[in-house]
């Protein structure tokens, strides 16, 4: 894309997640997809799941699995 | 005695040991290896025991077919299920439990009676037609719960659990599970036994370390937190977070109970269960076979069917006694009401019994030496 910043371009993102427990699931369950995922801390006080790729193929494959996202940046 | 000398532990029903050669490595390793705190802060240590913990959840998820998620790590199987049952029952709604249950779980349903709660009692007997009447008829309109166990820790007579887990799942009521003497011994299931909460130890048959228990949900029912804390997660919010498995997680976690939970599992999964129930049938076998000879009360009822354990009585002797007697010789045996009075008044044991509970770590000659010990009291 010319002259700005693709909104659905690969990068990297981390996905934030109620508890630890749900990220490491969400770790676990990206990683078996193909994607290089590293569960981290994100905010204040909560867990993220640190993973390059897009935006969309990554909250389409967490919501297909039935994992509850808390938001994704 | 001298801790040189040779001990041989039938007692494994309260707590089994030895544990096996993994678990002792895996929890060697582990005090070396994951020093942080599970969940709390992101750096490395931190979350390498969370990497373990989790480890652990999903090895104790799919040995029971839960997911992570809700499998919930406690101190041990009282702890769960006093979760479970005071965490689904509110005031006016009502309780059933077996007749055959552990303190563990008759001693919540007396205390909520406090807090309006009324339960009944459903016979359990030999032949499981009867046992599924009984419950019937003890469930009422009101009954928001069955709790019970598998088997019993006192004869180890196994309940038609999947048959009331299916009266349960039918009349839209939770079905808690005491798989404290089951768990690690014969196949049990959330998803095939429709138990909704499973509650068991970790440190029994699954061969973990003691401080350990378990808390499975299937999800269907919210269990409400009777403990309120840190948990790692949500910490703007002032109460307790209500999503598994933090709602009832609050505090540090046992990490090293967790890993030993999980190398148990891994162990029982590898040598498989149908083996080490063979394996310790055959032991209760030959002790039954010579605690008949020596005209020894056993309770065990034609028809029913058994875990591994078997209660008896020498008649004329205290059980204390006798327990008292092998403890001199090596043998360590438990005697008494195993924290189960109710399972003693309606078995007809109210003085109590000894119990042998074997392991699969017990050979038969162990067994011989301690019927010919046994022989040598009378």
């Amino acid at each position: 894309m010319k002259g700005g910043i693709a909104v659905n371009s690969p990068r990297n993102y981390i996905v934030s997640f109620e508890s630890m427990t749900h990220a490491q699931k969400a770790r676990s369950f990206l990683s078996s997809k193909g994607y290089n995922a590293e569960v981290v801390r994100a905010g204040s006080c909560g867990f993220g799941v640190s993973v390059y790729g897009r935006k969309d193929e990554i909250s389409a494959l967490l919501a297909a699995a039935g994992l509850r996202v808390k938001g994704i940046e | 005695m001298t801790t040189t000398e040779r001990i041989i532990n039938f007692d494994n029903a309260a707590t089994s040991f030895p544990k096996p050669r993994q678990v002792r490595a895996a929890v060697t390793s582990a005090l070396e290896r994951f020093g942080g705190n599970p969940s709390r802060g992101g750096h490395r240590l931190a979350l390498a025991a969370s990497s373990a913990v989790y480890e652990a959840r999903c090895t104790a998820a799919d040995f029971f077919d839960a997911s992570p998620e809700n499998t919930v790590f406690t101190l041990n199987c009282t702890h769960a299920l006093n979760f479970a049952i005071k965490g689904i029952m509110r005031p006016g709604e009502h309780l059933v439990i077996s007749s055959l249950e552990h303190n563990s779980v008759s001693r919540p349903a007396v205390a909520l009676k406090k807090s309006g709660c009324d339960f009944s009692v459903f016979k359990v007997y030999p032949d499981s037609r009867d046992t599924l009447r009984s419950l019937r008829e003890a469930m009422t309109p009101q009954t928001k719960a069955v709790a019970c166990t598998l088997a019993s820790n006192v004869t180890g007579q196994l309940l038609p659990f999947r048959e009331i887990g299916e009266i349960c799942r039918r009349s839209g009521v939770c079905f808690i599970a005491d798989g404290a003497q089951a768990c690690g011994v014969i196949p049990v299931s959330l998803e095939n036994d429709n138990i909704n909460i499973l509650c068991t130890a970790g440190h029994k048959a699954l061969y973990g370390l003691t401080g350990t228990g378990l808390l499975l949900s299937d999800g269907s029912f919210t269990v409400q937190p009777i403990i309120e804390g840190g948990t790692g997660s949500d910490s703007e919010n002032p109460a307790q977070p209500l999503f598994l498995p933090d709602s009832l997680e609050a505090g540090t976690l046992n990490t090293i109970g967790a890993i030993s939970v999980n190398t148990g599992i891994k162990f029982i999964s590898a040598y498989r269960l149908d083996r080490i129930r063979a394996h310790e049938e055959k032991l209760c076998a030959v002790l039954i076979n010579g605690l008949e000879r020596m005209g020894a009360e056993i309770y065990r009822f034609a028809g029913a069917e058994y875990v591994p354990i078997v209660s008896f009585n020498i008649p004329g002797k205290s059980p204390e006694q006798l327990a008292a007697y092998l403890n001199e010789r090596g043998i360590c045996m438990r005697a008494g009401l195993h924290c189960a009075g109710l399972a003693h008044k309606s078995g007809g044991t109210p003085d109590g019994t000894i119990r042998f509970a074997p392991s699969i770590f017990n050979s038969e000659n162990e067994v011989l030496y301690l019927l010919s010990e046994i022989n040598k009291f009378l």
